[in-house]
């Protein structure tokens, strides 16, 4: 079984790592199942279509969103959202002025960090972050992740 | 700092590309980042206008981002925060005892500056954006 998902995993990174365009990555993401960052994408490129301001979208940032999207299929929709340097990030906010956030500076490594718990409280509020690989990101927040706002 | 430190219970605003809002209404991250040559942020004291509510204030900000040749774009928007509530999340993640401090301009007499973290500094980015919630976002073009 283990051997079955790690092989799921490593044709999944290869298709994606061959992903050359947007169109071919959210056709991917939609072959997945994940319509709605697949639709998020499209209108990141429509903003930056319609205003030359806007940044180019990575394409290294684009295929490690995707993969991750991907291989964590059982998380929440996130919000997705492209920074100024054109690299992508997401976020889930969580009660009481909380969120899990995550970018990816490179591929297998994860930034987060996740905030949560009473804002005026001196010692209620709980804040985690760092750089770390995926599994142990994702162990990191995973208190946050139980709380992610559904609605 | 070049100015007087605002009050707790007084209000910026901060401009905000429309790929940095989700389709909830909520701000990422990206929102809050300092730019790499850049000390503090730039943000908007919305009390200086004197205006009765914050949609009236939000667009004076508006003329006077206009008046600077900032183009607003068509769906960008302008986030709300508690300035007490900002100069929380800056000092309790960095350990310092920073404000947002007045800083006008000729042409910007209600521009602030959020100091006290910079442009690495992710988890206090993400942790501003956590402060707004979707009915404190304004439309940057009306």
């Amino acid at each position: 079984m283990v051997n079955q998902a790690s092989t799921e995993q490593e044709f999944q990174q290869r298709v994606i790592a061959d992903a050359a365009s947007l169109e071919e990555v959210t056709a991917l993401l939609r072959k997945a199942g994940l319509n709605d960052a697949a639709d998020r994408l499209d209108y990141l490129q429509e903003l930056k279509d319609e205003d030359p301001d806007e940044p180019e979208m990575s394409l290294d940032s684009l295929r490690q969103l995707a993969l991750f999207l991907m291989e964590e299929k059982q998380l929440p929709h996130p919000g997705i959202g492209l920074c100024s340097d054109g690299r992508l990030e997401i976020a889930w906010h969580i009660p009481e002025n909380g969120i899990i956030a995550m970018r990816f500076p490179s591929p297998g490594l994860i930034e987060f960090a996740a905030v949560c718990g009473p804002l005026e409280s001196e010692t209620g509020r709980i804040r985690v972050n760092g750089h770390l690989p995926k599994r142990e990101a994702l162990k990191a927040v995973q208190t946050f992740i139980d709380r992610i706002e559904t609605q | 700092m070049t100015g007087n430190p605002l009050p707790d219970v007084n209000h910026v605003s901060r401009y905000r590309r429309p790929a940095t809002l989700s389709p909830k209404g909520r701000l990422l991250p990206d929102a809050f980042y300092i730019r790499e040559n850049e000390s503090f942020l730039s943000v908007n004291w919305v009390e200086y206008f004197q205006k009765p509510d914050f949609p009236a204030a939000i667009h004076r900000v508006r003329e006077v981002f206009q008046a600077k040749g900032f183009r607003l774009a068509h769906r960008g928007s302008f986030a709300v925060l508690r300035v007490g509530a900002v100069n929380g999340v800056v000092n309790k993640n960095q350990g310092t005892t920073f404000r947002i401090y007045r800083m006008p301009s000729a042409n910007d007499p209600s521009h602030a500056a959020i100091y006290g973290y910079g442009p690495g500094d992710f988890a206090v980015a993400a942790e501003l954006a956590a402060l707004v919630d979707p009915q404190d976002v304004y439309p940057a073009v009306i």
